[in-house]
């Protein structure tokens, strides 16, 4: 029976707190081919990824699945299939989502009260994620046309970092944040994009 | 985390729970390193048994917050009493660590659970009966190798949800 040569580079990673399957087609494989995604967590039989049923591109969220537990390795396969003719299953490695968690930075929301300006996180986390990971973010402050840039100590998510403004603090001063994991071991995301502001009337409010 | 230096040592005899809120990195990498070594060998028909064994998602918040701990130092001492069976030299040399820390867990959940000799003796709730009827139906029941995928498939919610819940007293919501 003729068989479709299997995708390949089959992975299984993470990225911005979520994980995804992504893999290359097959050698050989025909301009119409599509692709089928199972997972199987360690304790579990292979489960249908249903909106990864007969899809055409080479990547599949695996995150908030059916009976996911995120406290189990889990791993994802795929097969490729064109006109009734299927390729083998290929598996990826095992993921341990605690361990091999990839970070995302912050958005951030700032406000000014007197000489104090306040910045703080926000996130789009996956509704699954295990709330005991532990979030903290650092904030990076700098005058525009300054080189010297102000590291602030981590911070817990869900509390903000307090600024103290200098007596003359004017013109653009920018921001920037990243994430911090300790769990596991200490990993950092990348930082955020800087973004500016212009110091003038308090109580200016916006995400930045 | 607490750094290691000032942690109280194994026969702790005040309770202090708090230190718990999140084990050392290194810690959580050597049950990792345990963990990976014991699924190599785990057949398949255990580790489907075992699930079924697995509190499920929330438990251990839906318990009052004293009951809490009695709840996991049941879990504890389960974790400790399996993975301290473990005869495969190979094994034994890989668990040094986390058994050390895990009994170090244990000691510190026997001090903060022992009744005030002047308080009243508290019911027992249904939901804490339950839990700890469901672990000691399982080590009477079930088999050293369901019992060994139990523990194993636990231990990271055991270590990182469920002890840093009961570390957190009254803030785990």
């Amino acid at each position: 029976r003729p068989r479709l040569a299997p995708p390949r580079n089959v992975t299984l990673l993470s990225q911005n707190f979520t994980v995804y399957l992504t893999w290359l087609p097959g050698l050989g494989s025909p301009p119409n081919v599509t692709y089928f995604v199972t997972y199987k967590s360690y304790n579990n039989h292979w489960r249908r990824v249903e909106h990864c049923a007969g899809i055409s591109t080479l990547v599949c969220p695996m995150m908030c699945l059916k009976k996911q537990d995120l406290y189990i390795k889990f791993k994802g396969r795929v097969q490729a299939a064109s006109a009734h003719v299927k390729s083998p299953w290929v598996e990826s490695r095992y993921l341990e989502y605690i361990f091999d968690v990839e970070l995302a930075p912050p958005t951030l929301v700032l406000s000014q009260k007197e000489k104090i300006l306040n910045v703080n996180a926000t996130y789009q986390l996956p509704p699954c994620m295990p709330r005991s990971l532990e979030l903290k973010y650092q904030v990076e402050f700098w005058k525009e046309d300054l080189r010297s840039k102000t590291l602030f100590p981590d911070t817990p998510y869900g509390q903000p970092v307090k600024i103290p403004l200098q007596q003359d603090a004017r013109g653009r001063h920018c921001f920037s944040a990243r994430t911090v994991y300790t769990l596991t071991h200490t990993k950092y995301s990348l930082f955020s994009e800087p973004s500016c502001i212009f110091l003038a009337a308090p109580g200016a409010n916006r995400a930045v | 985390p607490v750094p290691r230096a000032t942690r109280l040592p194994v026969e702790a005899k005040d309770c202090n729970i708090a230190q718990f809120k999140s084990l050392s990195p290194q810690e959580l990498q050597a049950f990792r390193k345990a963990k990976d070594a014991i699924e190599e060998g785990l057949p398949q028909k255990d580790v489907r048994r075992a699930s079924r064994l697995l509190p499920r998602d929330g438990d251990l918040q839906q318990l009052q917050v004293q009951e809490r701990q009695k709840a996991l130092q049941a879990e504890v001492a389960l974790t400790l009493k399996v993975l301290g069976n473990m005869t495969d030299p190979a094994l034994v040399t890989i668990l040094g660590q986390p058994l050390h820390t895990l009994s170090h867990i244990h000691s510190q959940l026997q001090t903060c659970t022992e009744p005030q000799p002047t308080a009243e003796p508290t019911p027992q709730s249904r939901l804490l009966s339950r839990w700890l009827h469901r672990l000691q139906e399982a080590q009477n029941k079930e088999t050293p190798g369901c019992l060994k995928a139990y523990v194993t498939l636990n231990l990271f919610r055991l270590l990182t949800r469920d002890l840093k819940c009961v570390a957190s007293g009254d803030q785990c919501a």
